[in-house]
This record gives structure tokens, sequence and C-alpha cells, in this order.
């Protein structure tokens, strides 16, 4: 008798989470879960400033090797974009020029709301690679908005709450990117991998892609706005079906230590769904 | 009453679980506080507390992750249900059961999770890759960390339910 019903309770109890999971993915248990969440991103904010204090001692013994090497690859970076932002100076002015020439509007980086927030955790699946931040929609954020840092694209926000926000990191392997080579202007796509790197895929064969060459976001299918800094060029071969190229990009984020990002607010996508409506002649 | 200890408990695990266990990584895997609590709360007490621990500690877990609410909770009550089917109520003092729960209930209950993600649309891993760079590293630490909690829990259950002394 005494396990028949526990057998029942377990019953009802798989039904019951069964329909909490259908629920939750229709976005019906949205209001409940603003609820829940605000007291735990402001207890999560707390522990996550002692955690980032103490690791941050730690860090800074044990990584000096590791920070030696990456200040080595910063200062190579600075001076190379040295050199060239004199020339790209000289080039803004005259685009703008000759866009007021052409009355020509398009917004640029100085046109971007940014919205600074702290990162307070990680997605605790482990087959998700994302981070948490103190941001929410009182702060102005939504849901699809690109999340960036000095150093380049960090992901996009998937999940908000009134305080607090779930970004989607690049390096999931769930993650989609148009973006576009910056010397030689070929179209790929960037997918994330669980171990942290980035494989740009479907660049076409033709394509004279370099080592060391700028990959930034295309703004095709208007996920992310246009000309934000992905990463760089590591090494550059031929698919398994020799197709496409694919190449293996490193970004400048350090996806692992990711402690204040910035959130673009003001982004908002052309609405393309008219051009998929079927006409009857 | 007593079983509404598990409320704080299981709130500071899942906070803990996204700020301070991402820095004691190995490869993508991480302990799983919730996890480790839910199982030894399943060995040490009846069932039906243990699936309801389950299905709070889910639910927290899953308000700090992309996975919708329950995801977590769908993995942790079949697997505490099984322990306790397989084991039953174990001793505290006992050092072989919550290992092998902790070993074997872990990869079963981040296959359930990773299987749930992929049907949500919610993750591309690929269960190759999820086994070698998740799987596999999370279950060596819930296996490192299993006895201490286990035996945490322990002086909670005792405190939490003393026993009574019956004259006759």
């Amino acid at each position: 008798m005494l396990r028949a019903s526990r057998v029942f309770s377990f019953s009802m109890t798989l039904v019951a989470v069964a329909l909490l999971i259908y629920f939750g993915s229709q976005g019906a248990l949205g209001p409940a879960q603003d609820i829940v969440s605000v007291p735990l991103t402001a207890v999560q904010s707390f522990i996550s400033d002692i955690t980032q204090g103490v690791t941050g001692v730690f860090d800074a013994v044990r990584d000096f090797r590791r920070l030696e090497a990456r200040n080595h690859d910063l200062e190579e970076a600075l001076a190379i974009y040295q050199a060239e932002l004199a020339e790209l100076r000289e080039k803004g002015h005259d685009y703008d020029r000759l866009a007021a020439l052409l009355d020509y509007n398009r917004q640029g980086p100085e046109d971007r709301d940014y919205v600074t927030c702290d990162v307070i955790g990680r997605d605790t699946t482990g087959f998700v690679n994302a981070i948490q931040i103190d941001c929410g929609r009182r702060a102005g954020v939504e849901l699809m908005d690109p999340v960036v840092t000095e150093f380049g694209l960090v992901g996009r926000v998937t999940k908000v709450s009134a305080t607090g926000a779930e970004v989607l990191l690049l390096t999931d392997p769930s993650s989609r990117v148009s973006v576009r080579l910056q010397d030689s202007r070929a179209d790929g796509v960037i997918v994330g991998q669980l171990t942290g790197d980035l494989l740009l895929s479907f660049i076409p064969v033709d394509a004279q892609v370099t080592q060391g060459e700028r990959v930034v976001t295309s703004g095709l299918g208007q996920n992310f706005p246009a000309d934000l800094l992905v990463g760089q060029v590591l090494s550059v071969a031929l698919d398994e079906r020799g197709m496409y190229q694919e190449a293996r990009v490193r970004s400048l984020v350090e996806f692992g230590r990711l402690e204040i990002v910035q959130v673009i607010t003001n982004f908002e996508p052309v609405d393309l769904s008219v051009f998929e409506q079927t006409t009857t002649p | 009453m007593a079983n509404y200890i598990g409320i704080p408990i299981l709130l500071l695990a899942a906070v803990i679980n996204a700020t301070i266990m991402p820095e004691l990584r190995l490869g993508n895997g991480t302990a799983d506080l919730v996890f480790l609590l839910v199982m030894s709360w399943a060995l040490l007490a009846d069932v039906r507390d243990a699936m309801l621990w389950a299905v709070i500690g889910g639910m927290l877990q899953d308000v700090l992750s992309i996975a919708p609410l329950g995801t977590s909770a769908l993995g942790l009550v079949i697997v505490a249900f099984a322990a306790d089917a397989v084991f039953g109520t174990v001793s505290r003092g006992n050092l072989i059961v919550p290992l092998v729960v902790a070993g074997v209930g872990t990869f079963v209950y981040q296959m359930i999770t990773l299987l749930l993600l992929r049907m949500l649309g919610l993750s591309a891993v690929g269960l190759g890759q999820g086994l070698v760079y998740v799987m596999v590293p999370s279950t060596i630490m819930n296996v490192l960390l299993i006895l201490p909690v286990f035996r945490l829990m322990g002086a909670v259950h005792r405190r939490a339910f003393p026993l009574r002394a019956r004259i006759e």
C-alpha cells in the first residue's frame, strides 16, 4: 500500500513538472518568474560581489604568466589599430562629407545607447554558455538586445526580468551570428563551440581569407547591428565536404572572466516579415 | 514544518551554483549543490519530502538559468525517486551509497537535462560533446563533494526530525 502511494506521488509530481515545463516554455509563467527573480537577483549580486573580490586576489597570483601573454597580445593589437586609426579617421571624415551630400542616414556607434551592467552569475545547466547580468527591464534592457564590451561582441539577451537578464554568449553552440571579413568582404556565420572557441563557417571557397583578418558583424538577418567587432582569424581550412571554407576565430573578449558588459538598448531590427508574406496575383 | 527548512537551504544553494561554483570549473562541468542536497535528502528522509525538495530546488535553479521552469526539477524528481527505490533510507554514516548515487545520478540527471534542452531548442550541444565536456567533469566534482554534503544534511535531518524514545 505504502509503495503504491509513493508511485502515485511520483507520478503526480512528474505530471505537475511536465505541465510546468510546457507552460514555462510558452512564456505563461513569466510574471510569476519575475516575482521570484527580483529577490534572487539581489542575493546573487551580493554573493557575486564577494566572490569576485576573493577570486580577484587568487587570480592575480595564479594568472601572472597568462596576464603577461595577454598584455603582449593587447599591445600588439594596439600598435596595429593605432596605425589604422589615423587612416580610418581620414576616411571617416570623407564618408561624413559624402553622406551629408547624399543625405544618407545610417546609425553609427555614436548613435547607440548603452547600459553598463555587472555580471553576477553563469548559467547553471553546463550545456549552455550564458551569463546573468544585474540589468533588467527597469534599466531599459529588452529581449534580443546585443551585449558588448570594449573588446567586441559578447552575445545577446535571451531572458529578461524586472531587475536582471540572461545573456547567451557568442561561444554557445546554439549561437549564430552573421559576420563579414573586413578585408576580403566575404560573408559567413560564426558558430559557438562548447570549448569556448569560435568557428566561422560558410565562407565561399573563392574568398581570399588571411590570418589576422578582422571579423565584424554584417547586420544580415538583423540580429545584430553591423560593424560590431567579433574577433580575428587564427587559421583557415576547407570544411569536411570541401564546399566552404572554415576559419577559427579568436575574440579578444575573455568569455570565462566577464565582469562588466554593456547592453545596446536602442537597436531596432528592420521588420523583414513583410517580405515573407506570399502575394496572390 | 520541519520540511520548510529546505526552502532557504535550496535558495542559497541555487545562488551559490550560479555565482561561486562557476569559479570552480572542470572543463564545462561544475559541482551541482542543489543536486547534492536533493540526493542527500532522498537518502535520509521520506521520498515525498525529497521530491518536494527536487521541485523547489529545480525551479529556483531554472529561475537563474536559460531553461524554462521545471527543466531541472524533472531530472531531480526522477533521480530522487530512483535513488529511494533502489537504496531506500540509509544511515547518516553510510559512505558507499551516497557516492554511487552521486556518480550514476549525476549522469542520468545531466542526460535528462540535455535531452530536454535539445527538445526545447535551447541547446545545440551533441551528446558526445556533452558527455566529454560537461557530464564527466560534473560527475567527478559531485562525487568529490557528496560525502561532506551528505554528512551536513544528516546533521540537519537529525535536528529537524529528532528520534523519540518510546517507553513501554
